[in-house]
């Protein structure tokens, strides 16, 4: 049987190309019976040559979802998803309990619709780079929950920060790593939104503001005023220091 | 679906797979590039890099432990959920429509559109005409935007009275009898003879299409 090739262009017109390995996986695994490819997919050693990375497994789930084999399929997906839910659930889990099954939800979803979508080549990145595809869509559904968790927070408190504190922060960005271990299991002390202003600054390194509109900042990311972004990390340190039970 | 090199423009799916696969973690360096390769993206960048860094840095809040079966089972029920909308959106473009009409475009452009004359689009919308020649079925699809096939299923479906039909009470409503679709062209004076002999020429139904319908 003929592989099918991927059809989704680079951004310099070349299509996709799955790798070489992947190509030969594939090549075998469709000369198997469904008995037999039901039993290679349970094998789950990585070092084993029976073993058939996702990419592979993305490639016969389209296959046999266009031939109708849907038990094949179910079992394909099982396949897929035992290597794949305990990761995606486990980045979701910063969320909160409230959160994170819906967007494990939104997660999968995507992931079904990407794969299942015959008439569309935008899943072909997954028999590429099945695990940087899977990596694309938590960080966009991550991004998306964040910002109803924000929302709702922001909601609840009034914009009562902006009091013109110059927090002591601003004047240097870089924090350790051993205050970065410090501060990553104290986090989640921090309300919404002084937390994440707070991330993007001491742990990403992004800057208050810039009059750079190609560099990002967390001014212009939030859509408030500097002033207000410092009063937010003003708050975060207190926060923080609350955490530690330092009441300076 | 291939897309012409020459005008391929990425998506923003296309553009974070990409940026995803190029760097380890979203730093300011890796997204103002990003930014700078793909302004028209900024603020989806943005976004989707503080989507990157919150997941990337904070940890969970109380970690559960997690039962790995039912997390795959609950999976397993998104992706069938996934498959049954699909299969009904499927199901539902291949079905028939319930009339040969477009909504906002007259019978008449319809009928000049696949060589017809409006009487005879009407007698194929109430499903009055057999023996109706491939070539048409094809045309009367193209211009419905259908397959052939979706066309043929309306088509063998029971014939219709008029949409805007109106009778007395006490007179059971009557359908006319199938009419064989050449008798129908030869009976139909508003066609002119070109295009009359036009379609008397198409043949039986089983008859191949010609060289120019084939395109």
């Amino acid at each position: 049987m003929t592989i099918r090739p991927l059809t989704r262009r680079r951004a310099n017109g070349s299509p996709y190309q799955r790798e070489e390995h992947v190509d030969v996986q594939i090549a075998a695994a469709l000369a198997l019976s469904p008995g037999d490819l039901v039993r290679r997919i349970a094998v789950r050693d990585v070092e084993s040559d029976a073993y058939l990375q996702e990419e592979c497994l993305v490639y016969l789930i389209r296959e046999h979802h266009r031939a109708d084999h849907r038990e094949l399929v179910d079992q394909l997906w099982r396949a897929l998803l035992r290597r794949s839910a305990k990761h995606i659930n486990g980045k979701l889990q910063s969320l909160g309990r409230d959160h994170v099954d819906d967007a494990f939800g939104d997660v999968v979803t995507e992931l079904a619709e990407e794969i299942l979508d015959l008439e569309d080549d935008r899943g072909d990145f997954l028999q590429v780079r099945f695990w940087f595809g899977v990596r694309r869509m938590i960080y966009s559904v991550f991004d998306h929950h964040s910002r109803q968790i924000n929302q709702s927070q922001r909601d609840l408190s009034s914009d009562k920060t902006d009091v013109g504190v110059m927090s002591e922060t601003t004047a240097d960005p870089s924090i350790s790593m051993e205050q970065r271990a410090l501060y990553l299991d104290g986090l989640n002390a921090i309300p919404e939104p002084q937390r994440t202003a707070f991330r993007l600054r001491h742990f990403d390194g992004w800057q208050i503001a810039t009059g750079d509109p190609d560099t990002p900042c967390i001014s212009r990311y939030f859509d408030k005023t500097p002033r207000t972004i410092r009063n937010w990390l003003n708050e975060a340190e207190q926060a923080l220091r609350a955490w530690r039970g330092d009441t300076r | 679906m291939n897309r012409d090199p020459q005008t391929h423009e990425e998506t923003l799916t296309d553009v974070l797979n990409t940026f995803v696969a190029s760097t380890e973690e979203p730093t300011p360096a890796a997204l103002t590039a990003f930014i700078q390769r793909y302004p028209q993206f900024r603020q989806e960048l943005t976004d989707f890099a503080v989507g990157w860094s919150q997941s990337h840095w904070l940890a969970p809040s109380t970690p559960d432990p997690v039962d790995e079966g039912a997390l795959i089972e609950r999976a397993m029920g998104v992706v069938t959920s996934v498959l049954e909308r699909r299969q009904q959106q499927e199901a539902a473009v291949d079905s028939p429509p319930p009339r040969l009409a477009l909504a906002g475009v007259p019978i008449h452009h319809l009928a000049e559109s696949a060589g017809l004359s409006p009487a005879l689009w009407r007698k194929l919308d109430r499903r009055l005409l057999h023996s109706i020649p491939a070539q048409v079925v094809a045309r009367v699809a193209e211009v419905m935007r259908l397959s052939t096939e979706t066309i043929e299923r309306y088509l063998a479906q029971p014939a219709t009275l008029p949409a805007n039909a109106s009778y007395r009470a006490e007179r059971a409503p009557q359908l006319s009898e199938s009419e064989d679709f050449f008798d129908a062209v030869r009976g139909d004076l508003t066609l002119d003879d070109e295009r009359r002999q036009g379609l008397l020429v198409l043949g039986h139904p089983a008859a191949a299409p010609t060289d120019e319908e084939e395109g």
